[in-house]
């Protein structure tokens, strides 16, 4: 007897296992473990059996039993997958999603808006300017004399002129816009003026005839050039979202009493040397300094009173390190594979 | 400029440090240095001189700035004391027009000279820098000037005719051939020297051809002169001709060198040409002094927020040729440029190094940072361009000649644009007068590497055009879609964008009327008459146009779908943008939904006949929406059926069938009491 159990629960496995399909797979079930299947048929038969019979083979059935349901399930599960995937068309999770078409706003705008965030968040406003602009804007106020050479550091594009009128030209920095902000403001104050500037030079690699400007000011009662170099260090940290060291050394600009150049430690390489920052760990990245106090007396301000750091950098140059950019003509050639790259 | 390691050398009593280590220093503390060319034993360095430091364009001057950085101790070159001898040549009377012009004069008359080639060592080094060796004469005075900044230049005594010389300002119409053959038209007021009846010398500038040392030469004039700075600048670009001596004037030169300089030149002129001294001359009316700058204790640390010991301080000034006194600091007269307290501050500052100043943030309060509305609603309109699926671009701000052909510029046009003076070429000779001619030269650039998928473009930015008084500046904002769209699709798509920029913005008074084109407007040859509107904004403000773009134009940019566009004059939008926004909160009663098709004449428009049902259907009338729009096969001539879907719903119950039937029927009544009007 217990002998044709183990018979029927081989054969009643084997032919679950068998089975194609779920419908199938029932009729298996019913056939063996239904209300009238071979192995209930079996059990109901075993109250006719000797007492000491039955213990032994009711507990082979039953074990049989236990053991069929979990083939069963299990078959049922794995007919139960196939078939959801047999009904539809073949699904592949590795097979590359659907393309979105979204729009692209431009990296100078995406530099932009980064640098004006970081900078409002340490207190700075934001100032705008007229892009043609006066001689006294553009260099008179900015203290950078008439008939010097230094003035040939902005090669200045020229408007036209037109009746007797006043000489006008493209801005060739922003500064303007700081000398319009002062001039309708007291200090203390803490300007950045993002924008368009033009200078009159041939194009390469990195050089555009116009291209943008980040510049800031800030003018307080004690501002220090260990200020600025805290301010800017931040600034770059954040936008470069690594840790950026500064390094100024000297230079030359009217509108700054000492000026500086910035350099700062390559985002690139980590200041190990590569070649965007040929080799030295540093990248030259801007022009600073402490506001010059001609120019604060240009716009009314008493020099004894205020001091201030200013200081001004090319967007494009940001960019082109944040985005590994190689060519900053890619920025004004209207070109769908380089825009809708950002 | 570019410098010779081994003659800095010459200036420094102890060795200088390597020459990359001197690279080094340089850009910390000074200037920086372009490029290193080993060359011989020598190395060559091109240092970028900064424009105010007009003493270190010489040897001399940049060795005295490495003996300060380096803590070494200068050595003068050797001169020879200035002593005039008995001679045969008569007196050389020299005689200035205007002492302010001319602020020194100083002068050598040399009789005797034995002219030859200069000693190889001297050839050799002018040449590694640039300068061709002619003779002995004329290469010590190009070798003196390279070693101490002081221009010098040697005229043939026997060529002053008279023995005088005269320097004055040009008249008008006067001319002189330069030694390198140059005929020069000289302007009025330029200096010029002139003899008894000639001019001979482009003043500061380049020598004469007629009074130049050639082979016969013997006797000389040796001039160390100061010039105006102003105006040596002036001349050099008036007449767009640039020396090395015209450079140097022109950053400004100290008036206290020509004599040291003359001393130099004559201790060479003894070992390598000969001759006596006979005559030494020197106008000198008003010598400079060095000037006396206050220098507070606190100063330096009060701007660079970083102290500096009061020892190191003074001397550091005291190596760089500075006079600490209980009075000040007395500047000598080569710095011109140090001349307020800022000054001393930055010279103590960068020979300690501005490296080593510590980052401190500021202690000020921060006050909350005005915001900038225009700005931030400048970018809510970005961003709406983006999620609408548009790209940004950035065009140049200029426009060239062939763009007002291809573009069809009209005459009122061209007499609008902004013209510049000094173009880069004449593909950027205007100013832009709109967004759109450079935002279709970027749509035309894109029409075949896109392969047929639409491109959608758009730009903010200022645009340019003639005004009464002045140019004209205007904030603009432009978007163009190209794609395989029918125009009349295309249209209404670009429509819905600028109503989103719309509702970005919160301005709710725009509509659109026909385009009516005005002479005065700008650019109206860019829209196609029949496809185009007016963008109005208020009570009857044209703010822009939307349209289909001129296919002419397109054409002649070689774009191969049909353009629409549209650009909105950013200030006059901006004026009625609203930051405030009012929730209604949603109807909790269900929407039902009816459709209405009317056929009308070709030329009604779809605004009139939503007028009607909106006004017909009333306060129940929750949306009217244009489905379809259709014309051609199947309806009468000149006719258009258009369909509109019609949701109604109440605020405060159910609509029944019957009430939206009868709102229906309101609105089918009022569209048909228009004769011209069937309801289908």
């Amino acid at each position: 007897m217990a002998l044709n159990v183990k018979t029927l629960e081989n054969r009643a496995k084997k032919t679950l296992l068998e089975a194609q399909d779920l419908e199938q797979l029932e009729g298996v079930f019913k056939q063996y473990l239904g209300s009238k299947g071979e192995l209930t048929l079996f059990l109901r038969s075993l109250a006719k059996l000797p007492k000491a019979k039955r213990k032994s083979a009711g507990k082979a059935a039953n074990e049989a039993k236990a053991t069929l349901s979990i083939v069963f399930e299990e078959q049922k599960k794995k007919l139960q997958k196939g078939s959801a995937q047999k009904g539809q068309e073949p699904f592949d999770v590795t097979a590359p999603g659907t393309r979105i078409e979204r729009g692209h706003l431009h990296p100078i705008t995406l530099v932009q808006r980064r640098a004006e965030n970081i900078f409002r968040s340490m207190g700075f406003e934001i100032a705008q300017g007229p892009e043609i602009e006066t001689e006294w804007y553009n260099f008179d106020a900015l203290n950078i004399a008439k008939d010097h050479p230094a003035r040939d550091m902005w090669d200045t594009f020229w408007l036209k002129p037109q009746n007797q009128r006043e000489r006008l030209l493209l801005r060739t920095h922003t500064s303007p816009v700081q000398i319009r902000y002062m001039e309708s403001h007291e200090p203390p104050l803490r300007i950045i003026s993002p924008g368009r500037c033009f200078r009159y030079e041939a194009t390469d690699a990195s050089h555009e005839f116009n291209f943008y400007q980040l510049e800031g000011l800030m003018v307080g009662k004690d501002v220090t050039a260990s200020n600025f170099k805290a301010v800017i260090q931040e600034f770059l940290t954040r936008l470069f979202a690594k840790p950026v060291t500064v390094r100024l050394r000297p230079t030359y600009f009217p509108f700054t009493e000492p000026s500086f150049e910035v350099d700062a430690s390559c985002v690139i390489c980590q200041a190990k040397g590569c070649s965007v920052c040929g080799g030295d760990g540093w990248l030259e990245l801007m022009g600073a300094g402490m506001v010059h106090p001609n120019v604060l007396k240009a716009v009314g301000y008493n020099p004894k009173d205020w001091t201030g750091f200013a200081f001004g950098v090319g967007i494009e140059r940001l960019a082109m390190l944040k985005y590994r950019v190689n060519d900053i003509r890619l920025f004004f050639g209207g070109d769908l594979k380089f825009l809708q790259q950002f | 400029m570019i410098f010779s390691y081994n003659w800095l050398q010459e200036f420094l009593k102890t060795p200088l440090p390597k020459a990359e280590k001197l690279r080094d220093d340089l850009a910390l503390h000074v200037f920086e240095v372009e490029s290193m060319e080993k060359q011989g034993s020598d190395v060559l360095l091109d240092v970028s001189i900064l424009p105010q430091r007009s003493d270190c364009l010489s040897h001399m001057g940049l060795a005295r700035e490495i003996a300060a950085i380096e803590k070494k101790e200068l050595v003068e070159p050797e001169g020879l004391a200035l002593k005039a001898q008995e001679g045969e040549l008569p007196v050389l009377k020299v005689s200035v027009e205007d002492r302010i012009l001319v602020p020194r004069y100083s002068a050598l008359v040399v009789q005797g000279v034995s002219l030859s080639a200069s000693p190889q060592w001297m050839q050799q080094r002018l040449e590694a820098l640039g300068i061709n060796s002619i003779n002995n004469v004329v290469d010590i005075t190009n070798y003196v000037m390279l070693e101490l900044g002081q221009p010098l230049h040697a005229f043939d005594f026997n060529k002053i005719q008279g023995n005088a010389m005269h320097i004055r300002g040009a008249k008008k119409g006067e001319k002189l051939v330069l030694l390198d053959d140059t005929d020069m038209q000289l302007p009025k007021g330029t200096l010029i020297i002139e003899d008894a009846s000639r001019i001979v010398d482009l003043a500061g500038i380049k020598g004469g051809k007629v009074s130049s040392i050639g082979k016969t030469t013997r006797n000389i004039v040796l001039q160390a002169a100061v010039f105006d700075r102003k105006k040596i600048y002036q001349t050099k670009k008036l007449i767009n001709y640039r020396t090395t001596a015209a450079d140097l004037y022109s950053h400004g030169i100290d008036p206290n060198l020509t004599m040291t300089a003359l001393e130099r030149a004559a201790f060479l002129l003894a070992k390598y040409g000969g001759g006596k001294i006979v005559q030494v001359v020197d106008l000198y009316q008003k010598p400079k002094k060095p000037s006396l700058v206050l220098f507070p204790k606190d100063a330096t640390e009060k701007l660079l927020g970083t102290k500096i010991p009061q020892k190191e301080s003074d001397d550091t000034l005291k190596r760089l040729g500075f006079k600490v006194t209980t009075k000040g600091v007395q500047v000598p007269t080569w710095r011109d440029d140090v001349a307020i307290v800022e000054d001393l501050v930055e010279e103590v500052g960068r020979m300690h190094g501005f490296h080593a100043i510590l980052a401190t943030f500021p202690k000020e309060r921060i006050a909350p940072p005005q915001e900038n509305q225009n700005q931030v609603w400048q970018e809510q309109l970005r961003d709406a361009f983006q999620e609408a699926g548009f790209t940004e671009t950035y065009s140049y701000s200029f426009v060239g000649e062939k763009d007002v052909l291809l573009l069809e510029y009209s005459s009122k046009d061209k007499e609008n644009l902004v013209e510049v003076q000094n173009p880069i070429s004449a593909d950027y000779r205007y100013l832009r007068m709109n967004l759109l001619d450079n935002l279709l030269k970027s749509v035309a650039l894109n029409d075949k590497p896109m392969q047929g998928k639409s491109i959608q473009l758009f730009e903010l930015g200022n645009v340019f055009s003639q005004g009464i008084k002045q140019p004209v500046e205007q904030g603009r904002v432009a978007g163009v879609l190209s794609s395989s769209r029918t125009p009349s699709q295309a249209f209404y798509e670009m429509k819905g964008i600028a109503d989103l920029l719309f509702s970005t913005l919160g301005v709710t008074d725009s509509w659109y009327d026909e385009f009516e084109p005005q002479p005065d407007e700008g650019r109206q040859s860019l829209w196609t008459q029949g496809r185009s509107a007016e963008i109005k904004i208020g009570k009857n403000t044209e703010i822009g146009f939307l349209g289909q773009i001129n296919p002419e134009v397109s054409k002649n940019l070689g774009i191969s779908r049909p353009v629409v566009a549209f650009e909105i004059n950013l200030k006059q939008l901006l004026e009625h943008a609203l930051e405030e926004r009012e929730y209604r909160p949603a109807s909790r009663f269900p929407p039902a939904l009816r459709d209405i098709a009317v056929m009308v004449p070709l030329e009604t428009r779809v605004v009139d006949i939503m007028n009607v049902m909106e006004t017909a259907g009333g306060e129940e009338v929750a949306d009217i929406d244009v489905f379809d729009i259709f014309e051609g096969q199947g309806l009468p001539e000149g006719k258009k059926s258009l369909a509109f879907h019609v949701v109604y719903q109440a605020e405060d119950r159910t609509l029944t069938n019957e009430e939206v039937e009868r709102f229906q029927r309101k609105i089918v009544t009022a569209l048909e009491t228009n004769p011209g009007w069937e309801v289908r």
